[in-house]
């Protein structure tokens, strides 16, 4: 019997799940195509059977050892299945080939959106006009139905890289809780996680963050620590590591690259207080990748913004002139800037702060 | 496989103490732990140090991971290691035997 399913690499748990239900009726994985994403199964007697799917997997004799048998393979998967296995392979090289999937398919369709000028540039040629409103609609439609595509694209492949990652399900939040709202929040580590230990000892305790949120319960731990750790790239055993050592995940951005993640681990007020690390040098380096970050895309926003700015200089004859150049996009985007720029300094200040105190420790 | 050999000669005591708890395999939590028992909790890690240590050692291939029954990550390590665990070792006890004979020289 041949089944095809799409997207099976994308949905790994599910695929496994799958195979699993497939053994559960007598029907056991004998072959794999990839090409055509066809999987072929033998007919044999009802077993209950764990599957895992490896993906560019190395080594053999271990997983042998533990029960595993190879049902199907190809140049870069290998099928395996158990019976009660005590030892599973790892899922690192397959979570590497999902994210990279993942934000290739995204920037992509991203940097598609300036293609979709292309038609509308066609359109006018041929009917040798000007653009009109209805080509100004025509691409109105277009953009809104390339970010919705883009956005539900993002919503399924981020769902699966949660799954991948361990992370728990998504948390929604409580009458109870005590709400407050800070911007920014983690371009400007220092200041934050100084306001959190204020807040402890006001008696409140952090329960979970988001990009702009924080709720709080009231508070329970004798002391609390919070670390605010940002990654270049992050993978399952970061999260697994961490709760491991009895950190608990009270935010993390919605992307594994370019990641920022709150920790907290409350502790005994006498001993100690807990740290991601206890070395002084890799707790600067922590820091310093943290602000090298904020003032990347501090340059980017600045540059995008002299590139529209000299943009707009550009196309008008006399922009000074014009009411258009105080209209309220302009106002708006001032304000912004602004506003970004305060961020900035304190990041700034809090970053030369902490660095200073880690040298005075 | 020379390139490894340099990266790791001589290596941090963190590294070491990170590897060696690796002669058998472990959980992330149970490395730090581990190293705080041999080392009488002079050395105290955070897991931050841990997952930076491994997460290299992962890529130059000289620990692998998998999963135990429950799916909690097991780390160990594979021949590679082993060799890289053997030449830091041998150059230790190398050092060691210096001191001691100049310790016994001296009284």
């Amino acid at each position: 019997m041949k089944k095809m399913k799409w997207l099976w690499s994308y949905r790994i748990e599910e695929t496994e799940e799958w195979l699993e239900q497939m053994a559960g009726r007598g029907w056991v994985l004998e072959g794999f195509s990839p090409l055509l994403r066809i999987f072929s199964f033998k007919a044999t007697e009802a077993r209950q059977l764990r599957y895992h799917i490896d993906y560019k997997a190395s080594d053999d004799g271990r997983l042998e050892q533990a029960g595993w048998q190879t049902m199907a393979k190809t140049k870069r998967w290998t099928f395996r299945s158990a019976e009660n296995p005590q030892l599973y392979p790892g899922r690192d090289a397959l979570f590497k080939r999902f994210r990279l999937h993942m934000y290739s398919i995204l920037s992509v369709l991203s940097f598609f959106f300036p293609f979709l000028l292309i038609p509308i540039a066609i359109l006018s040629l041929l009917t040798q006009t000007e653009p009109t409103g209805i080509h100004l609609l025509l691409l109105l439609a277009a953009s809104i139905g390339e970010l919705g595509l883009v956005l539900w694209v993002y919503a399924f492949f981020r769902k699966q890289e949660r799954k991948l990652l361990g992370l728990p399900e998504m948390w929604k939040a409580r009458k109870t809780n005590h709400k407050k709202l800070r911007i920014g929040w983690f371009y400007d580590p220092y200041h934050t996680k100084k306001w959190l230990q204020k807040m402890f000892d006001e008696g409140y305790e952090l329960e979970k963050a988001g990009a702009i949120w924080f709720y709080f319960k009231p508070r329970q731990a004798e002391a609390i620590r919070y670390e605010i750790i940002y990654e270049n790239k992050v993978d399952p055993t970061y999260y697994h590591i961490h709760e491991a050592a009895g950190w608990r995940l009270v935010h993390t951005s919605s992307s594994s690259v370019m990641n920022s993640t709150l920790w907290a681990m409350p502790h005994v007020a006498d001993e100690e207080p807990p740290a991601i690390t206890y070395d002084t040098r890799e707790r600067q380096r922590i820091v310093k990748k943290n602000f090298t970050m904020t003032t990347v895309i501090s340059l980017i926003l600045m540059l995008a913004q002299s590139l529209s700015i000299s943009n707009y200089l550009l196309l008008e004859d006399d922009p000074f002139s014009s009411l258009e150049f105080i209209s309220s996009a302009t106002a708006l985007n001032i304000f912004l800037v602004i506003m970004w720029l305060v961020l900035y300094v304190k990041s700034l200040l809090g970053y030369r702060r902490e660095m200073r105190e880690m040298r005075d420790d | 496989m020379e390139k490894v050999f340099k990266k790791y000669g001589p290596m941090t005591e963190t590294a070491f103490y990170i590897l060696f708890s690796l002669t058998e395999p472990r959980h992330g939590y149970g490395i730090i732990k581990n190293i705080e028992d041999l080392t009488a909790g002079r050395l105290k890690l955070g897991s931050g140090t841990i997952y930076g240590t491994l997460t290299k050692m992962q890529k130059d291939g000289l620990i692998v991971i998998f999963a135990d029954g429950e799916r909690k990550t097991i780390y160990e390590m594979t021949t590679l290691g082993r060799r890289v665990l053997q030449r830091e070792m041998d150059r230790i006890k190398e050092m060691h035997h210096h001191i001691r004979t100049f310790e016994e020289g001296r009284s």
